[in-house]
């Protein structure tokens, strides 16, 4: 087993890949993610644009597999079972029950023309068929879970007479209406303000610690990930490129790509660098990846391997990481003497 | 890759994919060649049919396709030459009529579109009062009122179709006025005149481009019905839309007389709106 | 005796009429204060940040210094002139000593345009060059933010995220302007590209001489481009001062939750959030008093009565609060 972290496992993602068929080509949108998500924890995908980090989200939700344009290949792997071999009506089991999704704009992500309370009780009803009070009750409940505290004004709400924040909250308790053990929440607080943001991840930690849900946050910010995560994926033009626990992926990460990442995000206290360490060039097309380690053109320690071999995602330490050149030890023999305080 | 490309995708994962069927392509290019066609014998149409198309020769007149290609008319003369010379005026009509539309249209939007305000309600309101009657009824009264000649046909069948023209240009500029280029462009101290030409109308023009193209069909079929009205000039040579209205007492003893000018309004409309949709593809994924 | 500052904004308000209620024709329309007595002054070669949520107003702030909006009341200088009272043509020439960075790098350039042309614009319009010469200067402006100008035929789709800013940044320094605006000009970009333009935008001030007013809601390249910073709440300015000062010490407690729920990645840091609670007031509802105070956690009864002064802090350091925190570190 590669991950050696406790706790059993929920889901596993083993080299799961995900093509577009054109008619003219073929686009690789996911070329390799490989990921466990352990009962009851926070794993947090991190990429940029491009990286693939989204289609995987909504390839676990059977959400990607509705185009026929579009071919998955690899094992997806919920409690036990082998998804991907299964037919739409396994997806469709498990979508929105076990497994329940949050997408990044909450606003569009309700439908303008319902109240709250309508659109929250489908939801429910597909479960549990309740009397009116009861159902009502357990409404409430559940926007009280969510933090929402006048949830019978937030019922007869329509949704753009909402902020954004209380929208993201009802999509949760949506999301939330039939107990999943498995939350995909795809950039949950992207498009909201940074102090709402600090109380919605607060709240996705609380849920999950009460609960024992797993979470699979799909975020671009480094920061949201440092702040929830148990296990912290990073994924690099359609691939996981390191997977380790936060400790060590703040502390010395193993992929140039996750330490150049973290280089150029500066300093929010302290002395700020006269040229922040950029990684140079941007990230591919996927429909014209180079050669090799995808990150081999943007990347420093890059040797003739990386231009033409593509590099496994290979164990070290407490975490994982493709690349034949990972940091590992170089930290101390880069490091000149005298200059780290 | 950037954000539009991962948008792209998300949308590509919604729309069924178009532009499947490679017969599309064939039928565009026959559509072409039609066109091409339609318009070298507009222009040299002694080249295709040499003869007088006038020539009366009533000792053969409502001869059925076979000595003469496509028969003869009441007045013994050939169709296949009179459709041929009568081409040249349907494509003019067709095309000028469409230009003056387009160019009426145009301006009518950007501007009111534009500047807003007064002068988009009065346009607005003009547009709407002529929009109240169907194209062919206002083409009709125009028509009526100018006299019939080839210059009033095409003014008539031009202003006719200017309401749907401005319609569109103006709600294409309001949309391409608040976008994020225009005021760039604003920010950079442009006057307002090179705003509206480089920036404005050029990002609001895809959709008039397809719809003239469909208006041409449209124009050569309401110049027709003006003529088969007997609203159409009187020349020597009868346009298509004549030679159809010329055809209908004979239409059950000779039907070729007016089948055969209806084939060529019909095939040479469909070619167009055909280049039209091909057009609105292209335009599309700008 | 000092020189007066490039650009000095005087009790700028923006005010809206709305219509809260669309479907009742005589509901009485409400005002929206999008700004509400505004005062700042940013001096020559600074970077001047204005930071703050959604619904603060810094964006209409920044449209109003140049006027692409027109305030409500209150008066803007740049460079000795007035700019609230310019005439049409005045203004046309004054823009061209002050330009826009926007957010979204493919919005703001005409997609129907080869990027050379879009860059080459101003030059033509403003200064009449043409020609090679044109050619040149072109070129020139694309390799100083970066860009091959063996790409000056492509169209702005062509070009990846980051080097449409580029494009975006040639453009509004073609004409040697003395300010820029640059309007969330790093926030739509990838991570790694971010970093990228913002040492690009440090740079081109310094070899310039250019001055930034500086709209963004990332913090931390907020603070790494910047020397002095607005905080903005519900339309006001709130606390203002020298940057690192500000992050390290803020005064207001806004701008201590807004710098505490910032994400940092550190995991060692995660926990000592302060969680603000509830959400920001409706901008046509703003309590009475201070704005902040339904979501301050040390609001007082005065707070609800009377609006706060704007209170020094430090040297040449403000807050408008009646309770600042500690601002300065013991010396």
């Amino acid at each position: 087993m590669r991950n050696s972290s406790s706790g059993e496992t929920l889901l596993r993602l083993n080299n799961l890949a995900v093509n577009l068929h054109r008619p003219d080509r073929t686009v690789p949108l996911v070329r390799n993610a490989t990921l466990r998500v352990a009962r009851g924890e926070v794993v947090c995908l991190v990429g940029e644009s491009g990286s693939g980090k989204s289609v995987t989200a909504r390839t676990i939700m059977g959400l990607m597999q509705l185009d026929r344009r579009i071919g998955v290949t690899g094992g997806i792997e919920f409690d036990g079972e082998e998804l991907n071999r299964r037919g739409d009506e396994q997806f469709a089991r498990l979508r929105g029950k076990d497994i329940a999704m949050v997408f990044q704009e909450p606003l569009s992500s309700l439908d303008p023309v319902f109240t709250i309370e309508l659109q929250l009780a489908q939801g429910l009803r597909r479960r549990e068929r309740l009397s009116r009070q009861a159902e009502r009750a357990r409404l409430l409940e559940l926007l009280n879970d969510v933090g929402i505290r006048d949830g019978e004004r937030v019922l007869r709400s329509y949704p753009h007479q909402l902020s954004g924040g209380m929208c993201q909250r009802v999509m949760i308790a949506m999301a939330l209406a039939a107990r999943p053990r498995l939350l995909l929440a795809d950039e949950p607080t992207t498009a909201l303000d940074v102090t709402i943001q600090a109380q919605i991840l607060e709240l996705l930690d609380g849920l999950r610690r009460e609960s024992g849900m797993s979470v699979l946050l799909v975020t671009h910010d480094m920061g949201v990930a440092a702040d929830l995560a148990d296990r912290v994926v990073v994924m690099y033009a359609g691939r996981t490129v390191e997977d380790a626990p936060p400790e060590q992926v703040f502390r010395h990460a193993e992929h140039p790509y996750t330490a150049g990442l973290l280089a150029c995000i500066p300093p929010l206290e302290g002395d700020r660098p006269a040229v922040l360490p950029a990684i140079p060039g941007s990230v591919p097309d996927p429909s014209r990846l180079p050669q090799g380690c995808a990150f081999s053109p943007r990347c420093q320690r890059a040797t003739d391997r990386c231009r033409s071999e593509d590099p496994p995602l290979l164990e070290i330490g407490s975490g994982a990481a493709a690349c034949w050149h990972p940091t590992t030890g170089e930290e101390q023999l880069a490091a000149p003497a005298g200059v780290s305080p | 890759m950037s954000i539009e490309a991962v948008q792209t995708v998300a949308i590509a994962t919604r729309a069924a994919p178009r532009r499947r069927f490679n017969g599309q392509l064939t039928v565009t290019l026959v559509a072409l060649g039609w066109v091409a066609l339609v318009l070298v014998v507009a222009v040299v149409p002694a080249l295709f049919a040499a003869g007088d198309p006038t020539a009366l020769q009533p000792q053969r007149a409502l001869a059925a396709p076979g000595e003469t290609p496509l028969g003869t008319d009441q007045f013994g003369r050939s169709l296949w030459l009179l459709i041929v010379h009568g081409a040249r005026q349907s494509v003019i009509v067709g095309l000028a009529a469409t230009a003056l539309a387009v160019a009426l249209g145009c301006v009518l939007g950007l501007w009111g579109g534009y500047a807003g305000g007064l002068a988009d309600m009065i346009i607005g309101r003009v547009i709407d009062t002529l929009m109240c009657f169907p194209g062919v009824l206002l083409a009709l009264i125009i028509a009526a009122a100018l006299g019939p000649s080839i210059p009033n046909l095409i003014i008539a069948v031009g202003v006719a179709a200017v309401p749907q023209f401005s319609r569109v240009m103006r709600g294409q500029v309001l949309s391409v006025r608040g976008r994020l280029f225009v005021e760039a462009a604003r920010s950079l101290g442009f006057r307002q005149l090179r705003i509206i030409l480089r920036h404005v109308l050029p990002n609001s023009l895809a959709p008039i481009v397809v719809l003239a193209t469909i208006s041409v069909g449209v124009a050569i079929v309401s110049a027709a019905s003006l003529s088969f009205l007997g609203l159409g000039p009187r020349t020597d040579v009868p346009d298509w839309g004549q030679l159809l209205a010329s055809g209908q007492p004979y239409l059950s003893s000779a039907w070729w007389i007016s089948t055969f000018p209806g084939i060529a309004i019909t095939l040479t409309v469909l070619s167009i709106s055909l280049l039209g949709d091909w057009l609105r593809d292209r335009l599309d994924t700008d | 005796m000092t020189a007066p500052p490039l650009l000095e904004l005087t009790n700028i308000s923006k005010h809206y009429r709305v219509r809260e209620n669309s479907a009742n024709p005589f509901a009485k329309p409400k005002t929206l204060r999008a700004n509400d007595g505004v005062n700042i002054a940013i001096e020559r070669a600074e970077t001047f940040a204005l930071v703050g949520e959604s619904g603060s107003g810094k964006s209409t702030l920044g449209r109003v210094a140049l006027r692409l909006l027109e305030p409500t009341s209150g008066s803007v200088t740049f460079h000795g002139s007035d700019v609230t009272g310019a005439s049409a043509s005045e203004l046309r020439a004054m823009r061209r000593e002050m330009q826009v960075v926007f957010q979204d790098p493919l919005g703001s350039l005409n997609p129907r345009m080869r990027i050379g042309d879009i860059i080459g614009e101003p030059l033509r319009v403003h200064e009449g060059v043409r020609g090679t010469e044109l050619a040149d200067r072109v070129a020139e402006l694309m390799t100083s933010v970066g860009l091959d100008p063996g790409r000056a035929s492509a169209r702005p789709r062509a070009l990846s995220g980051g080097q449409r800013q580029r494009v975006g940044i040639a453009r509004a320094i073609s004409l040697h302007p003395k300010l820029i605006l640059a309007d969330e000009a790093v926030s739509a970009l990838d991570v790694s590209v971010q970093a990228q333009i913002a040492n690009l935008l440090v740079e081109l001030r310094e070899r310039l001489g250019l001055t930034y007013l500086f709209i963004g809601h990332g913090l931390p390249v907020v603070r790494q481009v910047s020397q002095r910073v607005g905080v903005m709440y519900m339309g006001r300015i709130v606390e203002t001062g020298d940057i690192r000062e500000v992050f390290e010490h803020p005064a207001h407690p806004y701008t201590r939750a807004l710098i505490a729920a910032s994400p940092t990645p550190d995991p060692t840091q995660r926990r000592e959030r302060i969680i603000l609670r509830g959400e920001p007031p409706s901008p046509l509802d703003l309590p009475s008093g201070c704005s902040f105070r339904t979501r301050c956690p040390i609001a007082k009864p005065v707070c609800a009565s009377e609006r706060p002064p704007s209170v020094s802090v430090g040297a040449s350091r403000s807050a408008e609060c009646f309770f600042p925190l500690e601002s300065q570190a013991p010396r």
